[in-house]
């Protein structure tokens, strides 16, 4: 169609003046932007605002999306228009006036005054604000994607768990939240998830620890599957105190650091917060206070634990083969009864009831073959503890002790002190008799009974009475030789009472050996660890903590104090010293006492 | 100018508290590794964590408050000083808070939307610091707005020459005219792409359609080539004015194009910083929420 535009200026004279302008369209298009038919700036004027159409009967403006335009005083987005109407935008008016010969359409036009050029840039996108970019839209959009996948669906997720309905694999759950993998072995607690599409509500996921949302994680948790670990106080003990009780597991066993080598808390401030002080807390409960490992007496000397014989000792008595039997039994049911006895190592003598001299064993001039450390004490698998020293495993072996008294009779049984006699009265009656069986049969051993150098020297003097009555004496030398405080037989290492009775039968109780198997039931000390110190090896290593090569009694306790671990350790990082903290030897959950009888089931 | 002096507002007064903040969360930090390994849940850690949480807030609350020009407490200086100070500080904080524990879990993804806000932000510091003096030099000291008059005027006058000249000439100058592209989509903002067309001529190369018209090369091209064929002197003239206003038209045109997209590099950043700022305050509240859910 044939438009006439007609522009309504104002000239320098202030007169209006009209300029017309001719175009042909099929819509006449108006707006900012350059293209326009009519270009409109100003605020209000969108780039491209408005179209009038004639194509149809009726003249009509017709307003793009969310824009408005205001005819005859009248906002609306599209209107018909006749002739005469005028169109109000942005200050900007128009008419629609009859067209002259040759035109379609005319209109008149006439600009703001007021609206400057520079509006211009309305025309264009000229800012990112005007762009698909929107600050407002990503905020929401990263904000609620945030929200559903950290909290929203993992919280669903774990209300769906608890109330036992399965939920798709694949959906962000609580897991999200987890700071840090848990340690290997606590992994199979969230194993069960791993099987695509199922989720076993029972307990197999987080929740299996944290029962309670908003709650630390609670003792029957743990102790679901870690049933058998004693407290750190007995609860005897606990009321004796004025403790609240012991903290929860959780405080100081942390998972989700990834390494089992955080799984307890070791720090040495746990214990001290507690046991620095011994009064306030403990009530009547006798707990030494302790300060740290340093130098300075910030730990107490060390007590040993002591096995001590019961004070009632059992007497030897056998007339008959079953009543020796049985008193031989009794000797060694006897051992069960010794008590453990917790005395300072100052102080404390070991009461084994063995005569033994370290010294004398580990003198070369003493002993045909020079013995060390080792020939006697082998160490435990667990590298702590030593295999308990027994008759056969330590003291016959290599031929060195014999229980013989003559090189035609059998060995005297050990640990059978009623039995023995019975062998030694045996043999002298056979010898009597002029058994033909009985031929010298260890001639040839290097037997070192103590004082007696050679097997066949008689003990008493020569016998004229009748063969069975020297048998008989012959036999009661030689059991008075074992046991009596003056013999040299089996009293050289045994402690024997003798109650000076006739009957040789129960004139002589063997007190029962115990030697301690572990001095410091509640601590750890590995003496694999210790096998080296500094420049000492060898014998020289366990020498430096024992005095054995100046022990001359069984009673002296060759176990150090705590002097002697400073020379090496101490609680703090120090150049010359080994760090220790208080579970490096204490063990915060109690052992089992079972370990201090264990010796005694060997002996 | 606000970009000139926010590094060293008032000798640099955010610089020492960023470094005097950093240095108490190093000796705090320092003190863990006792009781517990060193990480968010000690005590140190939590401190540390509520430290850095109070910094984001406090920054989020600074990033609306310095934009508050009628506000009276501080410059906007002095805002955007302790803003960038702190907010390199965070990353310190936050790192000394997590320990350097780090997986795939929403504490660890508080902590990157942390480095992300914060490296934005950098990128926005470094368009404040460099961008401004670029831009005052190529709009020559005058507003943006002045530059659209002149080009607007330039437009009028073009047309007005133009629709004196033959009809090749007015459609073709008319056309470049209207096809004149500024800005546009991000990418043409960003980049500072030139779409704008122009129909040349029948007869000429690509005559009677679009062709491309980068930089108004095409059509200033056109209306020279035709001084030197005009057969009237009075066209000539017309044809050298024309000439002329299209090359001042281009120099506008160029100077519009390049203060849109150095305005767009400067706003660029924001676009990240503010939503990744607002998934972060979410991502914490999850952190912070979840912490205690299972503890």
């Amino acid at each position: 169609m044939n438009v006439l535009i007609r522009n309504l200026r104002a000239g320098p004279d202030g007169i209006v003046e009209a300029h017309d302008a001719a175009a042909v369209a099929d819509v006449v298009t108006l707006g900012s932007a350059a293209d326009r038919t009519i270009q409109l700036l100003g605020r209000e004027v969108a780039a491209r605002h408005a179209e009038i159409d004639a194509s149809g009967a009726t003249l009509k403006i017709r307003c793009r999306r969310g824009r408005r335009i205001r005819v005859n005083g009248r906002d609306g987005a599209s209107v018909p228009l006749a002739v005469g109407d005028r169109i109000e935008l942005g200050g900007h008016r128009l008419r629609i006036i009859a067209p002259p010969g040759g035109f379609d359409v005319a209109i008149e036009v006439q600009l703001s005054t007021t609206i400057e050029t520079s509006e211009f840039e309305r025309a264009f996108r000229t800012d990112l604000d005007q762009t698909w970019l929107s600050k407002r839209g990503a905020s929401w959009l990263l904000a609620t994607m945030t929200l559903l996948v950290t909290l929203g669906v993992p919280l669903a997720m774990v209300f769906l768990h608890r109330e036992g309905t399965a939920t798709p694999a694949g959906l962000p759950d609580d897991r999200l939240w987890s700071p840090g993998p848990l340690i290997p072995a606590h992994q199979h607690v969230i194993a069960d998830r791993a099987i695509p599409g199922h989720k076993d509500a029972a307990g197999k996921a987080c929740n299996a620890c944290h029962e309670r949302l908003f709650v630390h994680i609670q003792d029957p948790a743990c102790k679901q599957c870690h049933n058998n670990v004693l407290d750190h106080v007995d609860r005897r003990e606990l009321e004796l105190t004025r403790l609240d009780g012991p903290p929860r597991c959780a405080q100081c066993h942390l998972d989700h650091d990834g390494g089992a080598s955080l799984m307890a808390v070791r720090d040495d401030s746990l214990c001290v917060a507690c046991h620095r002080d011994q009064h306030s807390r403990f009530g009547s409960l006798a707990v030494a206070a302790v300060a740290g490992f340093a130098d300075g007496g910030a730990h107490p000397d060390f007590s040993v634990t002591l096995l001590k014989p019961p004070a009632a000792a059992p007497a030897t008595t056998g007339g008959t083969a079953e009543q020796c039997a049985e008193s031989d039994a009794e000797l060694r049911s006897s051992l069960a009864s010794w008590v453990p006895s917790r005395e300072p190592v100052k102080t404390a003598h070991e009461q084994s009831n063995l005569k033994f001299s370290h010294a004398q064993h580990l003198d070369p001039a003493q002993v045909t073959a020079a013995l060390g450390c080792a020939d006697c004490h082998s160490a435990e698998p667990d590298g702590e503890h030593f295999v308990p020293v027994t008759m056969a495993r330590s003291c016959a072996t290599g031929g060195c002790h014999q229980l013989t008294f003559d090189s035609r009779a059998p060995a005297l049984p050990h640990g059978k002190p009623c039995e023995a006699m019975f062998v030694i009265e045996d043999f002298y009656a056979r010898a009597a008799s002029g058994d033909p069986t009985l031929t010298p049969k260890h001639r040839e051993l290097a037997l070192r009974l103590p004082d007696r150098e050679n097997p066949e020297e008689p003990v008493v003097a020569p016998c004229t009475g009748p063969a069975y009555v020297c048998a008989g004496r012959r036999a009661a030398a030689e059991i008075e030789h074992q046991f009596a405080p003056k013999g040299s037989g089996c009293v050289s290492c045994h402690v024997v009472n003798d109650s000076g009775a006739g009957d040789i039968h129960n004139r002589f109780a063997v007190m029962p050996v115990r030697l301690t198997y572990d001095y410091f039931p509640a601590t750890h000390f590995r003496h694999k660890d210790h096998l080296v110190q500094k420049d000492l090896t060898g014998d020289a290593a366990c020498l430096s903590c024992h005095r054995a090569k100046t022990s001359q009694q069984s009673s002296d306790l060759m176990i150090p104090n705590i002097g002697k671990c400073l020379e090496c350790h101490s609680d703090r990082p120090a150049l010359d010293k080994v760090t220790l903290q208080c579970v490096s030897c204490h063990a915060y959950h109690p052992m089992s006492i079972m370990r201090l009888s264990r010796g005694a089931q060997q002996q | 100018m606000i970009h000139e002096g926010i590094l060293r507002y008032r000798n640099a007064r955010y610089l020492w508290v960023t470094l005097g903040l950093l240095a108490a969360s190093v000796l705090l930090y320092s003190t863990q590794g006792g009781l517990r390994p060193a990480g968010g849940g000690t005590w140190q850690g939590y401190t540390l964590g509520t430290l850095g949480a109070l910094v984001i807030v406090w920054l989020a609350w600074l990033g609306i408050r310095k934009r508050s020009y009628s506000s009276t407490a501080g410059t906007v200086a002095g805002w955007t000083s302790a803003h960038v100070y702190l907010g390199l500080a965070l990353v310190g904080i936050a790192t000394l808070h997590s320990a350097g524990r780090f997986g795939w879990n929403v504490h660890t993804l508080a902590y990157a939307l942390t480095c992300a806000v914060v490296f934005t932000g950098i990128l926005g510091l470094y368009t404040y610091l460099s961008f401004p003096q670029q831009l005052s030099a190529n709009r020559a000291g005058g507003p943006r707005s002045q530059l659209f008059a002149e080009l607007y005027a330039l437009d009028q006058q073009g047309r007005d020459i133009a629709a004196r000249c033959n009809a090749a000439i007015n459609t073709t100058v008319k056309t470049s005219i209207e096809r004149t592209a500024l800005g546009g989509g991000v990418f043409d903002q960003l980049l500072g792409r030139d779409r704008s067309r122009v129909v040349l001529d029948e007869g000429h190369e690509g005559g009677g359609r679009f062709v491309s018209n980068i930089d108004q090369q095409a059509v200033i091209d056109y209306v020279a080539r035709r001084v030197t064929r005009a057969d009237k002197r009075i066209e000539t003239a017309s044809l050298q004015t024309l000439v002329l206003i299209l090359c001042r038209r281009q120099a506008v045109l160029r100077r519009i194009r390049r203060d849109i997209l150095l305005t767009a590099w400067l706003k660029a950043w924001l676009y990240f910083h503010v939503p990744l700022t607002i998934a972060l305050i979410v991502a914490l509240i999850a952190h912070i929420l979840t912490t205690f859910l299972y503890w």
